[in-house]
C-alpha cells in the first residue's frame, strides 16, 4: 500500500475501494481567523451546539492580525468569545501563520490527520500527515463530529533523485510541477519520495503549494517509510534534482511559469515581499540578507518582509537579520499572512510589481487588480531588490 | 427537474479571489459577496447573474482558496447550478455542502450551448436539456449528491443520514 492507503486504512479499520465514500476520523482541525469567523456564524445562526473534541482544534489569528477596521476587530471578538465559550484552548493571537504554528507545536505526527479551514492546510504534509483543506461547512462539519466525508484519491508519487544546485530552492521545483506536471497531479493526492534527505523547509514549501499544483493534498513520505512492493499510484513523475532550475510564475495565473534565465534584466520591480506560508521561514530571511550583503548592501526596491511565526522572527533578531534589514530601510511587519492575500497591509498601487515569495499571483491578489505579482523563491526575490528588476 | 435556465458560459481557471475578491470577504452580511461577485474578473458578468443561471465553466473553476464565501454570494445571487469540466477541489466541496449542483462533464461531449440558450437540469438523467434534447452529461459522485440533494451538509447531518458511529454512511 501507499502511504495514502495506509493512512486512510488504519483510521478506518479498512481499506475502501476505489471512489468510495466514507466519514473520515481527524486528529486535528484547524482554522484561522478568517474561517473561523464564518464557522463561529454558522454555530450561532444555525443553533449547531457544541464542538466534540475542542482539544482537537488549533486556531491561529493570522489572515487580519492585527485587525485593520473596526469591522474585523468586532469578528475577531466573536469568533474569540465563541472558542473561549467552547472549552478551545490551542488559540494563538499574534504568533504567526496556522500552518506554520501547527508545524512548530510538534503535536502533529506522521500518518495523522489534519483538516483546516484553509486551502494550505496540504503544509503539514511536510511531517507525514495528510492536511485536507476545507470550507467552513466542512470544518462545522467537523468541529460536531470529529470526521469529514472524504473519498478515497487517486495517488500521484513524485520520485526525487539527486542534490539540487547551490541556489536552487524548493519554490522552483514547486513551479517546475505546477507549470508542467499539473495533469498528473490534477484532483490527487501527490506523494513526495526523497533519496536524498531534504530540508524540512524543502518538505514544507512543496506539500504547501499542492493546492497550485491542483491537487487534493500532498504528503512527504516520513523518514523510515518503507514503501511496499505492491504500491497503487495513478500517476509518477520523476525529477532530478541536479537538473532543477530556477523560476518565476509570472502575473496572473501561477502556472504562468518561466525560466529565471529567461526574463532577468526584465520589467522593473517596485517591490519584493519575503513572508507567507511558503516563503517566511528563517532560511528565507537568512537567503535576503546573505544577497543583500553579497551585493554591498543594496537596495533597490521597497522591501517587505513578515516572518511566519514569532520565534522565526525572534530567531531573526538573534541571527541579526532583522538589525540589518532594518538599517536598509526594510519594512518588517508583524508575523501573520501579512500583504499576501490583499486585506490589510501592504496594498500594491495601480501598475506597480511585486516579486512575491507567497504562493499566488491572482489578479488583485494583493489588493489591486491593476497591480502585477510576480512570484519566485526568496534568492530570485531579493536578487530583484537588490537590481530593481526581474 | 430544474427549468426555464439560462447558460452563462466561463473560462478556465477562474479561481475563487475571481469570484470574490479579498477585500470583500471580511462583511457582517452575505450580501456584501452577492454584490461584488466577479468584480475584478468581468464587471459585467455580475447583473447577468439570477436563480436562471446554470454556470458552465472549463478546466478548474473555483481553484485557489478556499473561501466559502464564493459560493455563498453565487447562491445569494441565485446560482444553484453549476457544471465545469473540473473544479477546485474546495470550492466543489463548498457547493455541495450548500446544495449548490457542482457537476463535472466531458469535453468531447459534443458543442457546448451557447450564451443565454435556454436549458433545463434533469436530476434522473444526470443532464442538461435544451428543449428535451441533452446536451451534456454530468457527473456527481452519490454521496455529494445525496448531500446536495438533502439541501446541503448541515441539513444532511440534521437528517441523520451518516448512521452514527459508523465510518460508511448509509448513502443509498
Amino acid at each position: 500500500m501507499n502511504i495514502i492507503d495506509t493512512i486512510l486504512s488504519s483510521k478506518l479499520g479498512y481499506l475502501p475501494a476505489a471512489e468510495d465514500a466514507f466519514l473520515l476520523p481527524v486528529d486535528h482541525i484547524l482554522a484561522h481567523d478568517g474561517s473561523m469567523m464564518l464557522v463561529e456564524r454558522l454555530f450561532r445562526e444555525e443553533g449547531l451546539g457544541n464542538i466534540l473534541e475542542p482539544e482537537k482544534v488549533f486556531v491561529a489569528f493570522d489572515h487580519i492580525y492585527p485587525a485593520n477596521s473596526a469591522l474585523t476587530a468586532n469578528l475577531h471578538r466573536l469568533v474569540r468569545a465563541f472558542l473561549k465559550d467552547q472549552g478551545v484552548t490551542r488559540v494563538y493571537e499574534g504568533r504567526g501563520i496556522s500552518h506554520q504554528l501547527i508545524w512548530e507545536s510538534n503535536t502533529v505526527s506522521a500518518f495523522q490527520i489534519v483538516v483546516g479551514g484553509d486551502s494550505h492546510t496540504p503544509s503539514i504534509g511536510a511531517a507525514g500527515a495528510l492536511g485536507i483543506g476545507l470550507g467552513a461547512t466542512d470544518i462545522a462539519y467537523a468541529l460536531l463530529t470529529s470526521t469529514v466525508w472524504f473519498t478515497r484519491p487517486e495517488v500521484c508519487l513524485v520520485n526525487l533523485t539527486g542534490i539540487p544546485p547551490e541556489g536552487v530552492e524548493a519554490k522552483d521545483l514547486a513551479l517546475l510541477l505546477l507549470a508542467e506536471a499539473a495533469d498528473e497531479t490534477a484532483g490527487r493526492v501527490v506523494v513526495f519520495r526523497s533519496a536524498e534527505q531534504l530540508p524540512a523547509d524543502w518538505r514544507f514549501v512543496l506539500c504547501n503549494m499542492a493546492p497550485e499544483m491542483d491537487a487534493l493534498s500532498a504528503v512527504f513520505e516520513p523518514l523510515g517509510w518503507c514503501p511496499s512492493s505492491a504500491e497503487r499510484f495513478e500517476a509518477r513523475i520523476d525529477v532530478d534534482l541536479r537538473t532543477l532550475a530556477r523560476r518565476v510564475a509570472l502575473p496572473h495565473q501561477v502556472r504562468n511559469v518561466a525560466l529565471r534565465s529567461d526574463v532577468s534584466g526584465g520589467r522593473p520591480v517596485d517591490v519584493v515581499f519575503i513572508g507567507t506560508c511558503t516563503g517566511g521561514r528563517l532560511s528565507d530571511i537568512a537567503t535576503l540578507t546573505e544577497v543583500l550583503k553579497q551585493s554591498g548592501n543594496r537596495l533597490a526596491t521597497r522591501l517587505v518582509v513578515c516572518p511566519a511565526s514569532s520565534s522565526i522572527y525572534q530567531q531573526a533578531i538573534e541571527d541579526g537579520h532583522i538589525g540589518y534589514l532594518l538599517s536598509l530601510g526594510a519594512t518588517i511587519l508583524p508575523p501573520s499572512c501579512g500583504p499576501c492575500l490583499g486585506q490589510s497591509v501592504g496594498i500594491l498601487g495601480d501598475n506597480e510589481v511585486c516579486v512575491s515569495t507567497a504562493n499566488r499571483n491572482f489578479r488583485g491578489r494583493m489588493g489591486n487588480p491593476h497591480a502585477e505579482i510576480i512570484l519566485a523563491s526568496s534568492r530570485v526575490a531579493a536578487e530583484c531588490a537588490v537590481g530593481g528588476r526581474l | 427537474m430544474i427549468s426555464s435556465m439560462r447558460v452563462v458560459r466561463l473560462g478556465d481557471n477562474v479561481n475563487t479571489d475571481d469570484i470574490i475578491a479579498g477585500r470583500y470577504l471580511r462583511a457582517a452580511s452575505t450580501d456584501t459577496w452577492r454584490d461584488h461577485l466577479f468584480e475584478d474578473y468581468d464587471a459585467r458578468l455580475r447583473s447577468r447573474l439570477s436563480s436562471d443561471s446554470v454556470l458552465l465553466a472549463g478546466a478548474n473553476f473555483g481553484c485557489g482558496s478556499s473561501r466559502e464565501q464564493a459560493v455563498l454570494g453565487l447562491k445569494a445571487a441565485g446560482v444553484r447550478v453549476i457544471l465545469a469540466v473540473t473544479f477546485g477541489a474546495i470550492f466543489q466541496r463548498n457547493c455541495v455542502n450548500n446544495g449548490v449542483l457542482a457537476a463535472t462533464y466531458e469535453l468531447d461531449a459534443g458543442p457546448l450551448p451557447e450564451d443565454g440558450v435556454p436549458v433545463s437540469i434533469n436530476w434522473a438523467e444526470s443532464t442538461l436539456e435544451a428543449e428535451g434534447v441533452p446536451l451534456i452529461r454530468w457527473h456527481l459522485p452519490p454521496l455529494q449528491r445525496e448531500i446536495c440533494l438533502a439541501g446541503g451538509l448541515l441539513a444532511f447531518y440534521r437528517a441523520r443520514r451518516f448512521s452514527d458511529g459508523a465510518s460508511r454512511p448509509d448513502a443509498a
